[in-house]
């Protein structure tokens, strides 16, 4: 134990290249995974524009971040307390606990059902999911500054074969598949616009990292430069999964980066399966989003009841996070 | 931290015990399929599987190995025929090599019974993008039967078949991805290769034209080669001028827009190539002369040919359809999800730029 406390430090602060890290995948782990086909059926072969498009709200999400920031002493919701009220910080508390909670709950019933459809084929749903929600109660046992830090160990080691592997897709991309542009209605556009700007909103719990930051404008600073390589890297996959596949065709596909990921032939050949160790990327930066959203979760409840401890406040997450990814897969919401 | 250890310690102890497989099979009682032939039978279909056993391999139960090389499985529908197959052999079936698959004809053209295939394969992600497929004029599952004779598996056989046609690219190889791109994408030529038995090896014949999933009937090798040298898929081409000299084309390259008046739509291709005369006869050009020569030919012929695939066929070698929207957006418009009304007026132009080296 004084080993430890000597090897690492334990002040609950996190440094700006961990922010900038964690939030990476907490907003590309999801979005590179679903937005194509999602993409591909509003705004088809424009989507690419509305990728980059919808940075312009998240900017904007950013600037309200920055400007509370500056005002915040002891945290947020200590912040809408002292300038709007109790009542208006109960209901921020409940509404942040609630989207932190349905957001905790899509990622597991997502990562759930990756696993259980390409590493674990027949495996029991209810056990993989249960299994993950445990290990991301203990990952949130272990605070912000240990998933910090590992997460940004992992950043590379998860960064490198998938820019390699998409570098590797990139033989095979028809640029034909990408025309014509701006061929779609204003309408599809706004709305696929909309539907990633949907994928960019954990961006809003930065608000909730402040009291973890050395400096409130180090969230601030690294939050723009994250939002635009994860939209960079959703630009790249888009562009290649429609080159390869054609947009009637990703429209319909559910998973097609873990599909391409299956498709591309390493040179040498001597790497058959590379499709299973690709699954490992998401797993890991999916893994991230449900730390972050059922610590954010965590952390609403806690300042709406008010009791101390921690214990009690990750089972209540627990529990909901379970209800919610249960209620997910039982409707089918995405058709999988 | 002992407490954190020992949950630590049972979280992972927990799903060594519940995600090992023990209960699956060995390597050696697994059976592989190589192939797999997709067959239509009164109200059904017949699935059969070419497989490889570990055990036969190894020579340690060649009787087995001699008895099943296949399976055969008749059901209502794909998805009861694989399931009947599983059943039937429980925690064995591996098909994950599978090389290549056979899809009869009678399959290709029956849209209901391929898209159900299709959708089973996609949905159960049974089988790699990446399988090779080919189709036959018969029943496929004959063609299963020739791997007796054959010096390897079938499944092997036809990869190198593929690999060992050398003078065209990858990309002009039909994959099981290129056929469920093409069951909803609907803008593109796809030709399958076509086996039929001489000696008894599978040979390729003919080629199968699917133009928007739509089937087109069979085409020539020689047509077929000019549809890849036109797609830009094609790395060698040999062809024999009416002088006798045999010319092969390297540096390939086939560009060209689209363009339109009132009347007619007009595809232009333009060829550019390196030319090396393989055999002269008495009479060999000199340089300029050789390259009229062949560009004259070239042109001829290529529209020629154009002109009767579009009018036998109804099939537009040139793939143009697709690429459409990237050269003219009015036509775009006018001809979207309407290709054949795109193909009934359109023209050739062809020009090519040959360099004798």
């Amino acid at each position: 134990m004084k080993m430890e406390n000597k090897m690492f430090s334990n002040n609950r602060k996190i440094s700006g290249r961990q922010i900038r890290r964690l939030l990476f995948f907490d907003l590309a782990g999801l979005s590179t995974l679903l937005l194509p086909p999602l993409l591909s059926q509003t705004a088809g072969k424009n989507g690419i524009f509305c990728i980059f498009l919808a940075l312009l709200p998240a900017y904007g999400v950013v600037l309200l971040i920055r400007k509370t920031s500056s005002r915040m002493v002891a945290g947020f919701p200590d912040y809408i307390r002292q300038t709007k009220g109790k009542v208006m910080e109960k209901v921020l508390l409940i509404l942040c606990g609630a989207s932190g909670i349905v957001l905790a709950g899509f990622v597991l019933d997502t990562v759930s059902r990756l696993i259980t459809t390409q590493l674990l084929k027949g495996e029991s749903y209810w056990l993989v999911s249960l299994l993950i929600l445990i290990l991301g109660a203990y990952g949130m046992a272990g605070g912000m500054e240990g998933r910090a830090r590992i997460y940004e160990v992992l950043f590379w080691p998860l960064l490198i074969p998938l820019i390699l592997m998409l570098v590797l897709a990139c033989r095979d991309v028809n640029v034909d598949y990408w025309t014509p542009v701006f061929f779609c209605s204003g309408k599809d556009m706004v709305f696929g616009t909309l539907l990633v700007f949907l994928f960019y909103l954990p961006v809003f719990f930065l608000l909730f990292l402040v009291p973890y930051e050395k400096n409130y404008m180090q969230g601030i600073a690294v939050a723009n430069r994250t939002l635009f390589l994860t939209a960079l890297l959703n630009a790249a996959i888009y562009l290649i999964t429609l080159g390869i596949f054609g947009e009637a065709s990703l429209r319909e596909m559910k998973r097609p980066v873990i599909t391409l990921m299956s498709m591309i032939r390493l040179p040498g050949g001597f790497f058959e399966r590379q499709d299973a160790f690709m699954v490992a990327i998401w797993f890991f930066a999916l893994y991230a989003l449900l730390n972050s959203s059922m610590f954010y979760g965590t952390e609403s409840i806690k300042s709406l009841i008010g009791k101390k401890g921690n214990k009690r406040y990750v089972l209540l997450v627990f529990f909901l996070t379970f209800l919610v990814s249960a209620a997910f897969y039982k409707g089918g919401v995405m058709e999988w | 931290m002992v407490k954190k250890v020992c949950v630590l310690c049972l979280i992972l102890g927990l799903q060594m015990l519940l995600f090992c497989g023990c209960d699956s099979a060995e390597l050696e009682e697994r059976k592989f399929p190589l192939t797999i032939a997709f067959d239509e039978q009164d109200q059904g279909c017949v699935l059969t599987l070419g497989l490889e056993y570990l055990s036969g391999v190894a020579e340690e139960e060649e009787s087995a190995k001699e008895e099943d090389e296949e399976e055969v499985m008749a059901a209502a529908n794909w998805g009861e025929a694989f399931s009947d197959q599983d059943e039937k052999n429980p925690e064995t079936m591996d098909y994950n090599h599978v090389k290549a698959v056979i899809i009869s004809r009678a399959v290709l053209e029956d849209k209901e019974m391929l898209n159900h295939l299709l959708d089973y394969l996609e949905t159960e992600e049974l089988l790699s993008r990446n399988t090779l497929v080919f189709t036959c004029r018969d029943r496929a599952a004959d063609l299963l039967a020739l791997e007796g004779g054959l010096p390897m598996a079938e499944g092997m056989y036809l990869k190198q078949l593929t690999d060992g046609m050398t003078m065209q690219k990858d990309t002009a190889v039909v994959t099981l991805g290129n056929l469920m791109n093409e069951r909803y994408n609907r803008m593109e030529n796809l030709y399958l290769p076509v086996l039929e038995e001489q000696e008894q090896k599978p040979v390729i014949c003919g080629y199968y034209a699917l133009a928007e999933y739509n089937g087109m009937g069979m085409i020539k090798p020689e047509v077929y080669e000019v549809a890849t040298l036109l797609e830009n898929k094609r790395k060698l081409y040999q062809f024999d001028l009416d002088t006798g000299e045999t010319i092969e084309l390297s540096q390939i390259r086939c560009s060209g827009g689209v363009t339109s008046d009132e009347e007619k739509t007009v595809k232009e291709v333009c060829l550019s190539a390196d030319a090396k005369i393989i055999s002269k006869n008495a009479y060999a050009a000199e340089k300029k002369r050789a390259e009229r020569q062949i560009r004259e030919y070239l042109n001829s012929y290529l529209a020629v040919l154009l002109a009767n695939s579009l009018t036998s066929n109804d099939l537009d070698l040139t793939n143009s359809y697709y690429s459409l929207g990237g050269y003219n957006r009015k036509l775009y418009k006018k001809y979207e999800d309407r290709p054949q009304a795109y193909r009934r007026n359109l023209e050739y132009r062809v020009d090519s730029k040959i360099d004798v080296i």
